[in-house]
C-alpha cells in the first residue's frame, strides 16, 4: 500500500527516538489516520515520538491487528523506573470539536495502562493539560473526569475494543463510546462527561499511550487504527478502519508484483539489523531507522545523518539495496558483505546478500547461506516473500522424485517435515553424518518449489504438492504438521476456509503431540476463525498465541 | 567447635559480602549522587541504602540517601520506616528530603496522615508548605481508595483556621484534581463554607465512584 496524505492540518516533524514511520491514510481534509501497516513508507512529516526505557518497548506487531497486517504493541515492565510511551502530535486545538478514536487489545486487563489526550501544559491535571484520560486496570475501564477516576465497565482480555472520544473543546466535555469487536458486552456510553480537570476550553495537541505511572505494571497491549478528526459532529462516522489483512492477502499482494528481480525487503525494527535496545541509544535508533527508510539511492540525505557504527552499516546496506534494485548483483553482494562486517548479527543484511546471490544466479551460495539464516526468519512474512523471489528467479528445479530421493530412508525421512530451527539444524549433522547437506539442500529446494507454484498462481498444484508431502510423511509415520499447515495456507489462498481449518487443526494436533511451538498455527487458526465468523474460537486461539510468545 | 567455626566463617562471609555491597553503593552516593548507577543495580539496592541510612550519622549524607530513595521511586517498607524516624528531625534539609521521599517508597495511610498532620500543625510554614507539595506530587503508589482518603484530608484542611494551611491545601487539591471549585483561602468564612460544601458534594460523588 502506498498511502498518500493531504492533511489540511500540518503535522509537526518530531525529533529523535522514532521506532517506525507509520503509514498514513488521507481521509477527509482535516483528519489523520494511522494504521501502522506497511511501515517504513516515507510519507512526509511525521508525528510520533516513541519513548522506551529499560524493559519497556513500543514496536510493530503482526501478531494481533485489528485491520491491515500490523498494529503497535506497547509493553511495560514493573520496576523499570519509567514507562514506554507512544506519543503523537497535532496542531493545538483550543476550540470546536475533535474526535479521537482507536482500537485496543489488552493481553491482561488486570495490568494497568493509560491513554490520554493532552494540550500544551502536557500531562497534568490542569487547563490545557490532560483533557481525556482513559485507564485500564483490575479488569475494568476507568476515565478521569471532573478530577476523579470513574469506573466505566468491565474490560476483557484479548478482545479488540473500539474507543471513540468526541471532545467539545469549548465546553470541556466529551462523549465516550467503547465497544468490543463482537458486541459481546453492552457498549460503554458516556454523554457530556466533564474533561479530566473539569475546565472548559482546555486545548489539546497530543495523544499518548503508556503503561502505568507507578511502575508496577507488566502490561502488553496493542493499538491499531488511531484516527484524529477535527470539526466532525459527534456521533458521525470517522474513517472506517481497513479490514484486517490476513497473511494470505500479503501473499496475494506479492503475487501481483511477481518479482523476478530480487529486491531488498523492508526493515521493521532495529532488531532486523541485529541491534537491541541495550546496544543502541535513542539517537542512534532514530538514525538507523531514518536511514533504513530512505528511498534507494538517496545518498544526499545520508550525509546529514550522524555517523556511527550502526549507521554506517545501514548506509552500506542501503547502498547495496540500490545496487540490487538496479541489477548490479556483484556490487550489491560486496556492499552487503561490508555491511555485515559492521552489523554481523543482522539477519536482514544476511538475507539481502542471499537475494543478491540469487540475482547473480550463484545457486550454490544461495543454498548454503539460506540454510544458515533459515532459523532466524522462521515465522516472518518477509521470509516467504524472499523465498518467492528466489524461486521465481531460479525457476528450474529438479523433478519431485529427484528432490525426494535423499529422504528415502527412515533416518532422513523426518527432515522433510521438520521445522528448521537452530537446534534442528545442529541435529541434522549429528543424525545424518555426511548425508546432511544433501538432505538439507533438498528440503530447501522442495520448499522453494512449493513457493514457485504459489507465486505462479498454480494453487491447485501447490495444494497437491503439499498433500503429497504430508501423505508421504504420514505413511512413513513421521510428523506431517508442517505440511498440514502449508496445505492449509493454500486452501485459505483459494478462499476455502473450511478446508483450511481442517488442515490447521491437524497441524495443531501434530504440534501438541510433539510438544512443538504452536504460535504459527495458532495465529492461522485465529485468522481462519475470524474469516468463518467464530468469535469465540478466534479469541481462544488469540490467547493460545499469547501464551506461546516469550 | 567445628560448627561454631563454620558459623563464624559464614557470618564473616555474609558481613564481608554486605560490606562490599555497601562500598559499591557508597561510590554512587558521594561525592556525587549517581541514581542511574544505583538503578542499574536493581531493587536489591534499596536494602543496602536502608542499611547505610541507618548507620549514617550526618544529616547531609542522610539527605542524599533520601534523595536516592526519592529518585528511585521503589516501594520499600524498610525505607519507609527508616525515613519516618526522621520525620521530625531538626535538620531542615534532611526533614524536607524525608517528607518528599516517603510517598515515593510507600503507599501507607500512616505516611499520608503524617504529612497531613505536618501540613496542618507544624510550627514552620516551610515544612507545612513542603508537606503539601509532597501530598500533591509525590504519593505515587497510592491505591484509588488511599488517594480518596488523602483528598478527603486535603478538603478537611480547607476549613483550617490558618490561612496558609487553607492556601496550600487548595493548591494541593488543584494539582490532584485540576480544579479549585472557586475556593479562595482568603474569602469570607461564609464563602469558604459554601465552597467547602461544593467540595464535599464532589467528594461524595468520588466515594460513590469507588
Amino acid at each position: 500500500m502506498t498511502p498518500t496524505r493531504r492533511p489540511r492540518l500540518p503535522l509537526t516533524l518530531c525529533a529523535a527516538a522514532l521506532l517506525f514511520l507509520p503509514s498514513l491514510r488521507s481521509t477527509a481534509a482535516d483528519s489523520i489516520a494511522y494504521d501502522f501497516d506497511d511501515a517504513l513508507t516515507a510519507t512526509g512529516p511525521d508525528t510520533f515520538q516513541i519513548f522506551e526505557h529499560a524493559s519497556g518497548t513500543v514496536e510493530l506487531s503482526n501478531i494481533y491487528r485489528h485491520s491491515g497486517n500490523r498494529s503497535v504493541k506497547v509493553t511495560d515492565a514493573a520496576s523499570s523506573n519509567d514507562f514506554p510511551e507512544m506519543q503523537g502530535y497535532f496542531p493545538v486545538q483550543s476550540e470546536g470539536q475533535l474526535a479521537f478514536a482507536f482500537h485496543m487489545l489488552v493481553a491482561d486487563t488486570k495490568e494497568e495502562l493509560n491513554v490520554a489526550l493532552a494540550g500544551p501544559a502536557h500531562f497534568q491535571l490542569t487547563k490545557d493539560g490532560i483533557a481525556f484520560w482513559l485507564i485500564v486496570r483490575d479488569g475494568y475501564f476507568f476515565h478521569m473526569s471532573d478530577g476523579m477516576p470513574k469506573r466505566l465497565g468491565p474490560a476483557a482480555s484479548f478482545l479488540w475494543y473500539g474507543v471513540r472520544v468526541d471532545y467539545d473543546i469549548s465546553r470541556g466535555t466529551y462523549r465516550l463510546e467503547i465497544r468490543d469487536e463482537f458486541n459481546s458486552q453492552p457498549p460503554i456510553l458516556v454523554e457530556s462527561a466533564a474533561n479530566a480537570p473539569n475546565q472548559p476550553a482546555s486545548a489539546v495537541n497530543m495523544f499518548s499511550f503508556i503503561g502505568d505511572l507507578a511502575d508496577n505494571s507488566n502490561v502488553d497491549y496493542y493499538i491499531d487504527d488511531v484516527v484524529l478528526d477535527v470539526g466532525r459532529s459527534q456521533g458521525t462516522s470517522l474513517v472506517a478502519p481497513g479490514r484486517r489483512k490476513l497473511f494470505v492477502e500479503y501473499w496475494r499482494d506479492f503475487q501481483k508484483l511477481r518479482r523476478e528481480q530480487p529486491v531488498c525487503l523492508p526493515a521493521l525494527s532495529v532488531a532486523d539489523f541485529g541491534l537491541s535496545l541495550q546496544e543502541i541509544d535513542a539517537a542512534s535508533r532514530s538514525t538507523v531507522l531514518q536511514l533504513a527508510d530512505l528511498a534507494p539511492g538517496d545518498g544526499r540525505n545520508e550525509k546529514q545523518i550522524v555517523a556511527s557504527k550502526p549507521a554506517d552499516g545501514v548506509v552500506l546496506w542501503h547502498r547495496g539495496c540500490f545496487a540490487l534494485a538496479n541489477e548490479h548483483y556483484d556490487d550489491a553482494t560486496q556492499l552487503f558483505e561490508r555491511a555485515a562486517q559492521l552489523l554481523p548479527q543482522s539477519r536482514l543484511i544476511a538475507l539481502s546478500k542471499v537475494l543478491s546471490r540469487a540475482g547473480a544466479g550463484r545457486w550454490d551460495a544461495v543454498d548454503r547461506e539460506l540454510a544458515l539464516i533459515y532459523p532466524t526468519w522462521w515465522g516472518d512474512e518477509r521470509w516467504v516473500a524472499a523465498q518467492g523471489m528466489i524461486a521465481l528467479r531460479r525457476q528450474d528445479y529438479p523433478k519431485a522424485e529427484d528432490l525426494l530421493a535423499p529422504f528415502n530412508n527412515d533416518k532422513a525421512g523426518r527432515w522433510l517435515g521438520a521445522e528448521l530451527t537452530t537446534s534442528e539444524l545442529q541435529q541434522i549433522r549429528t543424525e545424518l553424518g555426511t548425508q546432511w547437506w544433501a538432505v538439507l539442500r533438498s528440503r530447501l529446494l522442495i520448499e522453494q518449489r512449493f513457493y514457485l507454484y504459489i507465486w505462479q498462481n498454480q494453487l491447485a498444484e501447490a495444494a497437491a504438492f503439499a498433500t503429497a508431502m504430508r501423505e508421504r510423511l504420514t505413511a512413513a509415520k513421521q510428523s506431517a504438521g508442517l505440511w498440514w499447515e502449508w496445505e492449509g495456507n493454500i486452501h485459505l489462498l483459494m478462499n476455502d476456509p473450511t478446508r483450511a481449518l481442517d488442515c490447521y487443526l491437524s497441524a495443531f494436533a501434530d504440534n501438541v503431540m510433539l510438544g512443538r511451538s504452536s504460535t504459527s498455527v495458532a495465529m492461522k487458526l485465529s485468522d481462519v476463525y475470524f474469516v468463518l465468523g467464530d468469535a469465540r474460537q478466534e479469541k481462544r486461539f488469540r490467547e493460545i498465541v499469547y501464551g506461546t510468545l516469550d | 567447635m567445628m560448627l561454631a567455626t563454620a558459623l563464624v566463617l559464614a557470618l564473616n562471609s555474609a558481613v564481608s559480602a554486605a560490606a562490599s555491597s555497601e562500598a559499591q553503593v557508597t561510590r554512587h552516593l558521594w561525592p556525587t549522587l549517581d541514581v542511574a548507577a544505583l538503578r542499574a543495580i536493581g531493587p536489591p539496592v534499596t536494602s543496602v541504602l536502608v542499611a547505610l541510612y541507618e548507620k549514617e550519622t550526618t544529616p547531609q549524607r542522610k539527605a542524599i540517601i533520601a534523595q536516592a530513595f526519592y529518585q528511585l521511586g521503589w516501594k520499600s517498607e524498610a525505607a519507609k520506616n527508616a525515613l519516618l524516624r526522621d520525620i521530625a528531625t531538626s535538620d531542615p534539609e534532611l526533614r524536607l528530603e524525608v517528607q518528599w521521599a516517603l510517598g515515593r517508597v510507600s503507599n501507607d495511610d500512616k505516611v499520608v496522615q503524617t504529612l497531613l498532620g505536618v501540613m496542618r500543625h507544624d510550627q514552620s510554614p516551610l515544612f507545612r508548605d513542603k508537606a503539601a507539595c509532597a501530598l500533591a506530587n509525590d504519593q505515587i503508589h497510592l491505591t484509588p481508595q488511599q488517594r480518596f482518603r488523602m483528598i478527603s484530608g486535603l478538603i478537611d484542611a480547607l476549613a483550617d483556621d490558618n490561612a496558609q494551611v487553607r492556601h496550600i491545601a487548595i493548591l494541593a487539591l488543584q494539582i490532584q484534581t485540576g480544579q479549585t471549585k472557586g475556593f479562595d483561602p482568603n474569602a469570607s468564612s461564609s464563602d469558604r463554607a459554601a465552597r467547602i460544601q461544593t467540595w464535599q458534594h464532589w467528594l461524595n460523588e468520588y466515594e460513590r465512584q469507588l
